[in-house]
């Protein structure tokens, strides 16, 4: 009877867990469209499959009524691109140079709350296909 | 259709610019791409290229090349199973039929069973006729063809950012001679350019001259007096920029200097002055 209990619980508990988790993909949704984080162009073009490509990149978002401190950040990096106060900046330009895509976040500075994440990926004219066995071919 | 093929030989070979995959490649192929690999495939290219060109050759085949030159670009190259196929814009070497029969990392040793360079048209005439009246000997002369039909062996040899390619061939089909190059290339990437340089030696045989500048006895006129060059080493250097436009479209630039040797230089048909060349191009690539 007590086991009983106890699992239903834990059933009560795991069902609260998915309804916060639902809950709380709309608010980073709602954050995010409130932001309108975007960055231009989202794309950069090498000749070459595996080159580093270079790309100026212009971030954009909607200004902060907070007056708090905004940072850009590389998703799982711990230092910012750059920091600011809330409504002095909505627009930053940065230098890409990656031969993989990079995402980037608008985050609070004080609870790392992510405000907007967008993306640049890395596209190119030829694939890299260096493959080079040794040996004699005997067709 | 064969016109248009002896353009696209036409343009490869009297243009002979070089500038950006894959068993051993042509080098302005391994140059530009900073990579090679044995893997099946290749890529397609179609552009349209313009430029200037300061040509010393008379002949009509290649005097069509003088000057401002718009043209078509086309690079075609596929491998399979160590056979390739390849017309590289802007190449020296011209199109290569071959099979890559061994490499490690460092080396790769190709057979060419075709280095097709120059250009031919049925309408002109390999041996101007000596029985033939002086005008027709001279229009003959002007108009031969220049189409070599080499076939050898290739030899690259890849030292860290730096490619060198030796290649021997003899033409197989009218005996017209050994033609040999030892060049060098290597690629820089500044920001999303690749900037590449090749420097070439390039031996031609008596025979080769004799074919595309000589005059025999039996043929001469007194325009074209009788003239028997011997064999020639002549030097080149080529300098070149390559930018994607797009994932479809690159953006290509070209400068080129060859060298006119002096064993050539006392032809009726040939300036005394090099090869130089400077142009763009915008290509669209189909498949890579």
């Amino acid at each position: 009877m007590h086991r009983c209990f106890m699992d239903k619980r834990i059933l009560l508990l795991g069902i609260l867990l998915q309804i916060l988790a639902l809950v709380a993909v709309p608010v980073v949704a709602d954050s995010d469209s409130a932001v309108n984080f975007q960055v231009k162009p989202d794309r950069c073009i090498a000749l070459r499959q595996g080159q580093i490509c270079y790309q100026k990149l212009t971030f954009s978002w909607s200004p902060q009524s907070q007056e708090e401190e905004i940072c850009l950040f590389e998703k799982g990096s711990d230092t910012p691109i750059h920091c600011w106060l809330g409504q002095s900046l909505t627009q930053f330009k940065h230098e890409f140079e990656s031969n993989t895509e990079i995402t980037y976040q608008l985050q609070r500075k004080s609870s790392r709350a992510i405000l907007g994440e967008a993306t640049v990926n890395v596209a190119w004219v030829y694939k890299n296909s260096k493959k080079v066995s040794t040996g004699w071919r005997l067709f | 259709m064969y016109k248009n093929l002896s353009a696209i030989c036409l343009f490869v070979s009297a243009i002979a610019i070089h500038s950006v995959h894959c068993t051993a490649e042509d080098i302005a192929t391994d140059v530009k791409n900073g990579n090679r690999s044995n893997q099946d495939g290749g890529f397609l290219e179609l552009g349209l290229l313009t430029g200037y060109m300061n040509n010393p050759f008379h002949l009509k085949a290649k005097s069509e090349m003088e000057d401002t030159v718009i043209d078509l670009d086309a690079s075609f190259v596929y491998r399979k199973s160590g056979f390739f196929a390849e017309a590289v814009f802007a190449t020296q070497d011209g199109v290569n039929l071959g099979y890559n029969f061994w490499q490690n990392e460092n080396w790769s040793v190709d057979l060419l069973a075709g280095s097709l360079s120059g250009s031919y048209d049925f309408d002109f005439k390999d041996e101007p006729r000596a029985a033939n009246e002086e005008e027709q000997r001279n229009k003959e002369l002007y108009h031969r063809n220049t189409f070599h039909t080499g076939t050898g062996v290739r030899v690259t040899r890849y030292i860290h950012d730096y490619v060198v390619q030796y290649r021997l061939v003899t033409d197989v089909l009218d005996d017209n001679g050994v033609i040999s190059t030892l060049r060098l290339g290597r690629a820089w990437q500044y920001r999303n350019w690749s900037v590449h340089a090749i420097l070439s030696a390039i031996y031609t045989s008596k025979e080769t001259n004799q074919y595309w500048f000589g005059v025999k006895q039996s043929q001469s006129t007194p325009q074209n007096p009788p003239f028997y060059p011997e064999a020639s080493l002549s030097y080149s250097a080529v300098f070149g920029v390559t930018r994607p436009i797009n994932e479809k479209w690159v953006f290509r630039g070209i400068a080129g200097w060859e060298e006119t040797p002096d064993e050539i230089k006392p032809s009726t048909f040939v300036d005394d002055k090099d090869r130089s060349y400077l142009g763009v191009s915008v290509s669209r690539v189909f498949w890579n």
